[in-house]
């Protein structure tokens, strides 16, 4: 909960968003794993799995709520999925582990996920998450509770990061090269580190069933959407990745700009050009936007929908705010609490997501400068997004039922600014009723072309008529009811 | 035996790079039919005449022996309704006659993506869309000629198709480039009309080009459709301009930093080098998709389907559609303005809808004429862009010169010209 100052400051400031908030507090029904009926899934009458719900909320300061609100076992098996990913990368971010110790360590951890009793206490002292890898055996006992299909997934994943993680250790190893170089190398970091947990994620939701068993198989959207975080949170994080000595901005998009080393995009004098460092990293960023808006078209469960839409959504709105701000080069920036919540009410169905989707590309495109030299490929990466949208969701078949009976929802696809589309749609409603027609007629044995004419010719007098007799019909029978009973009381 | 090409109207902005792309990949048959001359080269066969004469048409078809017709002569957008009636109706029923009088077995025809354009916003349209009421007379008598063509479909062995390019530019184009660099010199690029959130189609002329060629090559009577089974999986996105960067999986990827790749890993980057390892993604229809099983039941006239060339009309454009003012700024900022886009003006869509027409009426009453008419304001601010998937699928076709290096050469182009003239007038 925000401090109550904030939210009064909100008040003055961002009042929708202080409603969103507080909407948000009243309405939200997150799922309680401690209630009897979540226990079996959750896990919370063990102590074990108590103590990885409770490393779980340490840990992770935004995945925490969306991870716990998964239906039934899946949220248990993705808190431990992310638990060892989070010792992994508790691991690789300790600058204190000599490089000899930390690759072997790196490469070899997914063997000791079935080694009962093991942990790490390697980590110093001030690693921000030692503590999961101190009581690591704790997760690995509840590692041995799951299903070997799932086991092994996460186990194939662990190795593969680990892997990749070693292999870029000799990149930050003083001495050698201390960038990514290339946009190939930064691609290729971001999928060890995030694109594999989408590949991940992909394989768990199909093997428990959630998902259909294709999605397992569609590795490129999978790392998409992972490579689309990672490279936000990368972008975002700059200034404090550069204060810690960690540059993953490939030299290939800021080197363009007439840097030497990356520590010179800080410089205040140089502000123009990092800007247009930071957008080329933002325009690499946005090449996932639609792969990630066609990925979430194959989810079918809503709880796995929303655990993988809502990180994206704050993606998009990430990067907006970040394109052509300064203070991204200066400090963290951050998307306001109320701004988040919002968010997270609008992330759960695709065409509600493509057109958050859409307002910040928009956003992010009308705060592009022409001076930018990649300008017109804003222009184009953005109309991407639009057309995903228009094609996947038609902007006039509107969703939301007229306000009263009166006001009939009208295409105006023939007026000048409507869209035509609707005609092929109602050509096809027509279409549609004439088939219809025709069909039945065929069914009782009728010749659909003579019924076609008689419609067309004497049905409506025929049925004026049939309406006229079925009405007066019912006035006599209701005069003679009348009738009938004073008659009878009369008779009384 | 090789084709031979006729095309009429290669004098023109579209005719003439049609007849360097005929020429470019080594056709030996290209005569070019004109009222005037101006491509002049010892490979062109050039019959001059008028395109309401059949007889000077089937004589010129004759002489060239013509086994594939390309039309595309045009008037100017602008020219008087009378020159557009007779060029764009009578001529194409003339040609249609000197074709089948000649058993001319191809005719590709060059519609316009102004078919479908009447002051409405059109988004992601497709080829189902009706023909609108068209007060535009080019776009009216477009239409006609249009369905004069794809009616001669199959008439006496002949196969027609129609393509419809949306914002066709590039060198040689005397429409766009001059008013374009009238407004860098004016310094008239500080005004915006408009939120600028309207994304439209502008197609480099190259792209126009290879969907020619590709309907000369697949046009046939005999075509076996495409197989509906065959629109299942995803086409790849068009990244002329954005640039294509393959996303690394566990299955294909580089091998970055390893230090001792095994041989998994090799065969993952040799994977991952392979265009043909790019995976394959299911496509996502709904009902309202052009080629959906639900469209392609209902949505086309009997005896229509949409899944050959012969007989169909085709939006052709580069796929990159981009936001309207975007594109014009590109041009400017190319041709040396330096656009401040915090001393912008901002004129909403409706005010400055009025304002057109007040200039238009003080052009009219002044007998001076304007370029700032309601027309052009619709034109700047609406949605104008189709959906090329039936090109794509059924053509084949690929846009190859995305709209960033479109303009580029455009520009470059421009500036030469430019330059040239100077030196000419001084001369």
């Amino acid at each position: 909960m925000p401090k109550a100052t904030e939210l009064l400051l909100l008040l003055f400031t961002h009042p929708n968003e202080l409603r969103a908030l507080i909407q948000y507090y009243v309405w939200t029904d997150n799922r309680d794993l401690t209630a009897p009926q979540e226990v079996e899934s959750s896990g919370w009458d063990r102590e074990s799995m108590r103590t990885c719900w409770g490393y779980l909320d340490l840990t992770s300061r935004s995945f925490a709520v969306v991870i716990k609100n998964i239906q039934g076992d899946l949220a248990r098996i993705i808190c431990l999925f992310y638990l060892a990913l989070r010792a992994l990368d508790t691991i690789e971010d300790d600058m204190t582990i000599p490089v000899e110790v930390k690759q072997p360590l790196l490469r070899e951890f997914y063997k000791h996920l079935d080694e009962p009793g093991w942990n790490f206490t390697g980590n110093g002292p001030d690693e921000h998450d030692r503590e999961v890898c101190v009581h690591f055996d704790v997760v690995i006992e509840e590692f041995a509770k799951l299903p070997q299909p799932i086991f092994d997934i996460i186990r194939d994943i662990t190795r593969k990061t680990g892997k990749g993680m070693a292999d870029f250790c000799d990149r930050v190893s003083p001495g050698r090269s201390f960038y990514v170089e290339t946009i190939e190398e930064y691609d290729l970091y971001c999928h060890y580190v995030a694109g594999l947990v989408g590949e991940g994620l992909s394989r768990l939701f199909a093997a428990s069933g959630n998902e259909q068993e294709w999605i397992a198989d569609q590795l490129e959207l999978s790392d998409s959407c992972g490579l689309f975080l990672q490279k936000t949170n990368i972008t975002r994080d700059f200034r404090e990745d550069v204060d810690q000595g960690r540059f993953f901005w490939p030299k290939e998009i800021w080197g363009k700009y007439g840097f030497d080393d990356i520590t010179e995009l800080t410089k205040p004098e140089k502000q123009t050009k990092a800007l247009f460092a930071l957008s080329g990293m933002i325009l690499d960023a946005l090449r996932h936007s639609v792969d990630s808006l066609d990925y979430l078209t194959m989810l079918k469960n809503q709880s796995v929908f929303n655990f993988v839409a809502i990180p994206q959504v704050m993606a998009i709105a990430t990067l907006a705010l970040c394109f052509m701000n300064p203070d991204v080069l200066k400090k963290n920036v951050k998307i306001r609490r109320g701004i988040t919540v919002q968010l997270i009410a609008k992330a759960t169905n695709p065409r509600d997501v493509a057109y958050v989707f859409r307002d910040y590309a928009r956003e992010i495109h009308a705060k592009s400068l022409p001076q930018d030299p990649n300008y017109l490929k804003f222009s184009v990466a953005c109309g991407k997004i639009e057309q995903w949208c228009e094609h996947h969701y038609p902007s006039f078949i509107s969703l939301i039922a007229p306000q009263s009976a009166d006001s009939q929802p009208t295409m105006s696809s023939t007026a000048p600014g409507g869209d035509p589309r609707g005609l092929i749609y109602q050509r096809r409603l027509v279409r549609e009723a004439e088939k219809q027609r025709a069909d039945l007629a065929r069914r009782v044995g009728l010749d659909p072309a003579k019924i076609a004419q008689q419609q067309g010719d004497a049905a409506p007098w025929w049925l004026l008529a049939a309406m006229l007799g079925v009405t007066c019909a019912m006035f006599a029978v209701c005069a003679g009811i009348a009738f009938a009973v004073i008659w009878y009381m009369d008779l009384m | 035996m090789p084709e031979s090409y006729l095309v009429i109207g290669g004098s023109g902005f579209l005719g003439s790079h049609i007849v360097d792309g005929l020429l470019n990949r080594g056709e030996s048959s290209v005569a070019v039919f004109d009222i005037v001359q101006r491509v002049f080269d010892d490979r062109i066969t050039f019959f001059n005449g008028d395109i309401c004469n059949e007889k000077q048409l089937s004589d010129a078809i004759s002489r060239c022996q013509a086994s594939v017709i390309i039309h595309t002569a045009t008037p100017s957008p602008e020219a008087p309704k009378e020159i557009l009636e007779r060029v764009n109706v009578q001529g194409t029923q003339t040609i249609i006659a000197a074709c089948i009088a000649n058993s001319v077995p191809k005719l590709v025809f060059t519609s316009s993506a102004g078919v479908v354009f009447n002051r409405n916003n059109i988004v992601d349209a497709d080829e189902r869309l009706p023909f609108p009421q068209s007060e535009e007379a080019y776009n009216k008598t477009k239409q006609m000629a249009e369905d004069i063509v794809l009616a001669a479909n199959g008439k006496d062995g002949l196969a027609t198709c129609a393509l419809r390019p949306a914002g066709i530019f590039g060198p040689r184009d005397r429409l766009m480039m001059p008013s374009a660099a009238q407004v860098v010199t004016r310094g008239q690029w500080k005004i915006q009309i408009g939120k600028n959130d309207n994304i439209f189609d502008w197609t480099y002329v190259d792209n126009v080009v290879v969907a020619h060629l590709l309907a000369c090559d697949k046009l046939s009577i005999t075509e076996v459709p495409i197989a509906n089974e065959d629109l299942g999986v995803a086409l790849p996105q068009i990244t002329l301009t954005t640039g294509f960067r393959r996303i690394p999986t566990s299955a294909a990827k580089p091998l970055g930093p390893s230090p001792h790749p095994d041989a998994e890993e090799l065969a993952e980057q040799e994977a991952y080098r392979d265009p043909s390892t790019q995976q394959l993604r299911p496509v996502l229809r709904t009902k309202f998709d052009a080629l959906s099983p639900t469209s392609l039941a209902i949505d086309y006239d009997e005896g229509k389907l949409p899944l050959t060339v012969a007989g169909n009309a085709f939006f052709i454009t580069g796929g990159e559609p981009v936001y309207q003012w975007d594109f014009f700024r590109a041009i400017w900022t190319a041709l040396g303005a330096d656009i401040n886009m915090k001393k912008m003006w901002h004129i909403p869509k409706s005010l400055g809808g009025i304002l057109a027409s007040f200039a238009e009426t003080y052009g009219w009453l002044t007998g001076k004429g304007t370029n700032f008419t309601p027309y052009r304001v619709h034109y700047l601010t609406a949605q104008r862009w189709h959906n090329i998937e039936k090109s794509r699928r059924v053509l084949g076709y690929e846009p190859v010169v995305g709209v960033e290096e479109g303009i580029k050469r455009t520009v470059a182009w421009w500036l030469a010209d430019q330059a040239e003239g100077v030196v000419s007038e001084k001369k």
